[in-house]
């Protein structure tokens, strides 16, 4: 059986799809990245992870979980119907962020200033501080890209596509909700509130 | 020479500080008042808007009834240790004008701590066309202003304050129904 042959012809194609499943490395988080380290020097950033997918890894993974007949396989093929393309990046950060002299990123700035994008949420407080920036053609928005500094980590997401769509389906789903911009206390969260108090008093 | 007096102070007048003037609520000229940029900073507008409309229409069908007739809700909270020089004078400059301008008070209120609120509506018919609130809050170290555009149901002015976090829009509504307005 002439298995080497075999194997020589599909190696390529093996480490293709890998490369388009796993997705590359995204040039633009990194360079984000770099770009908060050197303005922020009281914390640390690690390498961590940034990834890219665009409409091939996309359309691989979909074809993927297209065959998965449960909700969330369901749910997931629509979603990524959806998406044009994914950038993320995910960095351990160290030390403690000084939420005074934070301002947005000069790249998200630059895309404010010079490209549309359009602020939806700033924060910056007790040492963490996020930014989400989106971008609208017409009545859809195309883009959405979200930089949080946290305690310690750094995330960042880029979503191209249709995300008013990817948002929808998200809802339709009746598994999540669109979060609030302060976490509702639910009924179990007050009486565990209520029970503290009465035994501290 | 008179003639030229009398449009020289014209025209001081125009120059004078803003506060002076009679202006609709400005969120850039809030920023102004600041030397830091802000702390929160929320710009919920068009397609934006309807998303969230979409998203509460199951559980809450007539908030999303109204958030759909919405053009804007916009927030700033701002560090006090940011503030410039007078801007306790300046706000309530700003609620002055806008009581000049035909704006409706719901709240007026000075705080034990020194804070002060502000809580306006700018009425239309049976409904509001716009609600602006302005707080000072010495104890937090912050100053929080809310603009929100369009056509609001006073019915559910409560609920937009509990969805988006503005404490002061909860607090207004409940002091207007103990007072029974």
């Amino acid at each position: 059986m002439r298995t080497l042959p075999l194997l020589r012809f599909a190696l390529p194609f093996g480490v293709l799809a890998a490369l388009l499943i796993a997705g590359c490395a995204s040039l633009e988080v990194d360079r984000l990245r770099y770009e908060i380290a050197r303005e922020h020097p009281e914390v640390k950033i690690g390498e961590g992870l940034s990834m890219s997918f665009g409409r091939v890894s996309l359309g691989f993974a979909r074809w993927i979980v297209g065959a998965s007949e449960d909700d969330e396989g369901v749910l997931a093929g629509l979603v990524l119907g959806e998406v044009r393309r994914v950038r993320v990046g995910v960095f351990p950060l160290e030390g403690t962020l000084d939420t005074d002299r934070v301002t947005m990123p000069r790249r998200l700035r630059r895309l404010v200033e010079r490209d549309g994008w359009v602020p939806l949420v700033t924060f910056r407080e007790e040492g963490e501080a996020g930014w989400v920036i989106y971008r609208e053609q017409g009545d859809t928005i195309t883009d959405l890209f979200t930089v949080v500094m946290g305690e310690d980590q750094l995330v960042m997401a880029r979503v191209s596509g249709d995300v008013g769509a990817i948002v929808q389906h998200v809802l339709q789903d009746g598994e999540h909700g669109l979060p609030s911009f302060r976490a509702r206390v639910t009924t179990d969260d007050a009486a565990v509130e209520e029970a503290a108090v009465e035994l501290t008093d | 020479m008179t003639r030229i007096a009398l449009l020289a102070l014209a025209l001081a007048g125009l120059l004078a500080a803003p506060g002076a003037r009679a202006q609709t609520f400005d969120l850039a000229g809030i920023q102004q008042l600041f030397s830091g940029e802000p702390k929160v900073e929320v710009n919920l507008r068009g397609s934006l808007l309807r998303l969230v409309a979409e998203a509460s229409r199951r559980e809450e069908p007539e908030f999303a009834s109204m958030v759909e007739n919405l053009q804007g809700i916009f927030v700033r909270q701002f560090a006090l240790q940011d503030a410039r020089a007078g801007l306790a004078d300046r706000v309530r400059g700003f609620a002055r004008s806008m009581e000049g301008d035909g704006w409706e008070t719901l709240v007026r209120a000075r705080e034990d701590d020194g804070g002060d609120v502000y809580v306006y509506l700018r009425p239309q018919g049976d409904l509001i066309n716009g609600l602006v609130v302005m707080a000072l809050d010495p104890a937090e170290g912050e100053a929080t202003f809310v603009q929100i555009v369009g056509r609001i149901d006073p019915a559910q002015i409560g609920r937009l304050g509990s969805r988006f976090g503005v404490d002061e829009l909860e607090d207004a509504v409940g002091e207007r129904d103990r007072d029974g307005g």
